[in-house]
C-alpha cells in the first residue's frame, strides 16, 4: 500500500508504520468529507438536510488539519522563510541554525500537547449539539496531531545530532 | 509598543527560518509572558483549534482537490489546442495562446502554481520552438500562471473571505474583470512582441470544423468553472458545497470521461491535497490565537488611529496599501502574507470606507504579482524551470510585463467599478 502514498524521508521501521496510518487517515477523512458535503448538497435539491452535516465536517475538519500537519511535520512541509537558512548554508553555522529551529519548535509544540491534553480533559462535559459526542474528542486533535509532529520533529534533532544532512521540504503550497 | 513587540518578535523568529505557524504561536506566548498578561493559555489555544474548525474553511482542500484532479493528465493540453484554434493566427499566436489557455485553466483551479504548470508544460517549448526567447516564455508563463488566483474560483479569496467575513460569492464575481483586463494586457504584449521580434507572424486561421472538434474536447473541462460559479452565484450552493461538486465532478471527468486518472492515485492526490491545507489551516489557527491576543490589548484600534493621522485620504490609503502588500508579497508567498496582513488591513479598509470586497480582490492582485516578483516566487520558480534559463534573465524579459499589470493593478485600485460593477449588479 506504501506505492500509493507520496514519499517521506528515510525513518525506523515504527516511524514509519505511525507515518503511514497518519496518511491513511487522512485519506479516509478526506473522502468522507467529500462524500458528506456532496450529499447533502444532493438532498437540498430533494428538499432534506442532512442536519449532521455542519457538526461532522467541522468535527472532521479539525482532525484533518492537525493530523495533515503531523504529515507535514513528517515531510519537513511547514510553511517557512527559507532565505536565512540557504544563506548560512551547508556549513556549521547552518547546521547549528537548523538545529535551534527544531528544538525551538519541540518546545513549541511541547505546550500544544501538554496544554491540549488540558483542554481535552476540560471538555469531556461539553456535548456537541446534534452529533451528541463529547467535545473532547473534538479537541483531542491537537494534542494528539502535536504529539505525533512532536515525534518526527525529534526524529530530526536526533539526525542533526549525529551529524546527518536532512533535505528540506518534500512538498510546497499555493 | 506592544505591535512594536509583537511586529520584531514574530519577523524575527520568521525570518530565522522557524515555520509561520510555530513563529506565530511562539510569538503569542512570548508576548503574554513579556507583558504579564493573564490571559489563559487554554483560551488562546482554543481559539487556535478554532480557528480551522468553520465550515466553510472545507472548501479549501476540496477546490484543491478538485482543481488537482482536473489539471492532471490532459486537461492543459486540450485547453491549449482550443485556444491555438482561436488565436494561432495572431501575430505572437502562441504568446495568446498561452495567456487565454491560462485565462481558462483559472476558471477551473484557484492555484497559480498548478496553472504555470500546467500550461508552461506544453506551451513553453512550443514558444522556444518558434523563436521566442526563453527567457521572454517563461516571464509570460509565470505572469499568465497567476490569473488563476485572480479569475474565480481562488484558493486566496476563499482564505481572505475567511478571515475578514466579506461574502466569498461577491469576492469571485469581482475577479473576473480584472482577471480578463490582465490577461488582455498580457496578449497585446504578445502580440507586440511576435510583431517585433518577427518569430512569430501567426499561423493559419482555422477553420469552424476545427474550432468545434477542439472545443467539444475541451468541453467537459470548460464545463466545470460554469456548473461551479453558476451553482454559487445563482445560490444552488454554498462556496464549501461548490467545491465537493467540483471534486465529484472532477472524478467523474477525469477518471471516467478522459481515463487520465486511475484509482491508485488517489490517495496520494487525496493527501497531499489534505497536507497541503492543513498547513495553510494552522497558520490560520495561529494567527487567530496571535489576533485574539491582540485585538483584547486594542492594537488594531491603535493602528487604525495612527494611520489615519498619517492621511484622511481612502485614495491615499489603497496607495499606501498597495505599496506595503507588494512589498510583502515579494517576500512572503500569498497565502501566508494574505493570513497574516488581513487582519490588520480589514479594520483599516471599513475605517476608510473601502469595500472589503474590493480590497480583498486588491490584496489578492497583488499577491499574485508577488508570486513572480524576483528573486523568489512560486510561478517564477516553475517557469524557469521549464524553460532551464536562470531568474536574471527572466527578471529582465519581466519588466514590460510588470509595466501592463501595474498598470491594471491601478486601474483596478482607482476605477472601483472594474472589479465591483458585476458585484453591484448581482448583489
Amino acid at each position: 500500500m506504501r506505492h500509493l502514498l507520496p514519499p517521506a524521508p528515510p525513518e525506523p521501521a515504527p516511524l514509519r508504520w505511525l507515518g503511514e496510518l497518519v496518511d491513511w487517515s487522512i485519506v479516509l477523512l478526506g473522502a468522507a468529507l467529500v462524500v458528506i458535503v456532496f450529499a447533502n448538497v444532493v438532498m437540498h435539491q430533494l428538499d432534506y438536510d442532512i442536519a449532521w452535516t455542519t457538526e461532522f465536517g467541522e468535527f472532521v475538519m479539525v482532525w484533518t488539519t492537525f493530523l495533515g500537519a503531523a504529515a507535514a511535520a513528517r515531510r519537513r512541509g511547514h510553511m517557512a522563510i527559507t532565505e536565512a537558512l540557504e544563506l548560512a548554508g551547508e556549513g556549521s553555522g547552518g547546521r547549528l541554525l537548523r538545529l535551534a529551529i527544531d528544538c525551538i519548535v519541540v518546545v513549541v509544540l511541547g505546550v500544544l500537547v501538554w496544554y491540549g491534553a488540558v483542554i481535552v480533559q476540560a471538555s469531556w462535559g461539553n456535548i456537541l449539539t446534534v452529533l451528541d459526542w463529547p467535545m473532547a474528542w473534538q479537541y483531542m486533535a491537537l494534542p494528539a496531531g502535536s504529539a505525533i509532529a512532536l515525534v518526527y520533529v525529534l526524529r530530526d534533532v536526533v539526525a542533526r545530532l549525529r551529524g546527518q544532512d536532512l533535505e528540506a521540504a518534500v512538498e510546497n503550497v499555493s | 509598543m506592544i505591535m512594536v513587540f509583537i511586529t520584531l518578535t514574530f519577523f524575527a523568529l520568521a525570518l530565522a527560518g522557524i515555520p509561520l505557524v510555530y513563529a506565530l504561536l511562539l510569538t503569542t506566548f512570548t508576548t503574554l509572558w513579556w507583558y504579564g498578561l493573564t490571559h489563559p493559555l487554554e483560551t488562546i489555544l482554543l481559539t487556535y483549534i478554532g480557528g480551522v474548525e468553520p465550515f466553510v474553511l472545507i472548501a479549501v482542500p476540496l477546490f484543491i482537490v478538485g482543481g488537482e484532479l482536473i489539471s492532471r493528465g490532459g486537461v492543459g493540453r486540450r485547453i491549449v489546442a482550443f485556444a491555438h484554434t482561436l488565436f494561432g493566427f495572431l501575430p505572437g499566436g502562441l504568446g495568446v495562446v498561452t495567456v487565454f489557455a491560462c485565462l481558462l485553466f483559472g476558471g477551473v483551479s484557484g492555484s497559480a502554481i498548478a496553472g504555470s504548470a500546467a500550461i508552461g508544460t506544453v506551451m513553453i517549448p512550443a514558444m522556444v520552438e518558434r523563436g521566442y526567447s526563453p527567457a521572454f516564455a517563461a516571464a509570460l508563463v509565470a505572469v499568465a500562471g497567476t490569473l488563476a488566483v485572480i479569475i474565480p474560483p481562488s484558493i486566496p479569496m476563499l482564505v481572505f473571505g475567511f478571515v475578514s467575513g466579506a461574502s466569498v460569492r461577491d469576492l469571485f464575481l469581482a475577479g473576473v474583470v480584472p482577471g480578463i483586463l490582465f490577461g488582455i494586457g498580457l496578449m497585446l504584449l504578445c502580440v507586440r512582441y511576435g510583431i517585433v521580434t518577427g518569430c512569430d507572424r501567426g499561423g493559419e486561421r482555422a477553420s469552424m470544423r476545427e474550432i468545434r472538434a477542439a472545443f467539444v474536447a475541451a468541453f467537459p473541462a470548460l464545463l466545470m468553472p460554469v456548473i461551479i460559479l453558476g451553482g454559487i452565484w445563482f445560490g444552488i450552493f454554498t462556496p464549501t458545497e461548490a467545491a465537493a461538486v467540483a471534486v465529484v465532478y472532477g472524478l467523474f471527468i477525469s477518471m471516467f470521461f478522459y481515463g487520465d486518472i486511475g484509482w491508485r492515485e488517489l490517495p496520494a492526490l487525496v493527501l497531499r491535497a489534505f497536507t497541503t491545507s492543513a498547513v495553510v489551516m494552522v497558520v490560520i489557527g495561529a494567527t487567530a490565537a496571535l489576533a485574539w491576543v491582540i485585538t483584547v490589548e486594542q492594537v488594531p484600534l491603535m493602528v487604525t488611529e495612527w494611520v489615519r493621522e498619517v492621511t484622511d485620504s481612502k485614495w491615499m490609503f489603497l496607495l499606501l496599501a498597495n505599496i506595503a502588500m507588494l512589498l510583502l508579497g515579494i517576500f512572503i508567498e500569498p497565502l501566508p502574507a494574505l493570513i497574516l496582513s488581513a487582519p490588520l488591513f480589514v479594520p483599516l479598509a471599513m475605517a476608510y470606507g473601502v469595500d472589503l470586497v474590493h480590497l480583498g480582490l486588491i490584496m489578492t492582485c497583488n499577491l499574485a504579482i508577488g508570486l513572480y516578483t524576483p528573486p523568489v516566487g512560486g510561478t517564477l520558480f516553475v517557469a524557469a524551470k521549464l524553460a532551464q534559463v536562470g531568474i536574471g534573465k527572466v527578471s529582465y524579459a519581466l519588466i514590460p510585463m510588470f509595466v501592463v499589470t501595474l498598470v491594471v493593478l491601478f486601474a483596478v485600485t482607482y476605477i472601483e467599478a472594474l472589479p465591483m460593477g458585476l458585484v453591484w449588479l448581482l448583489r
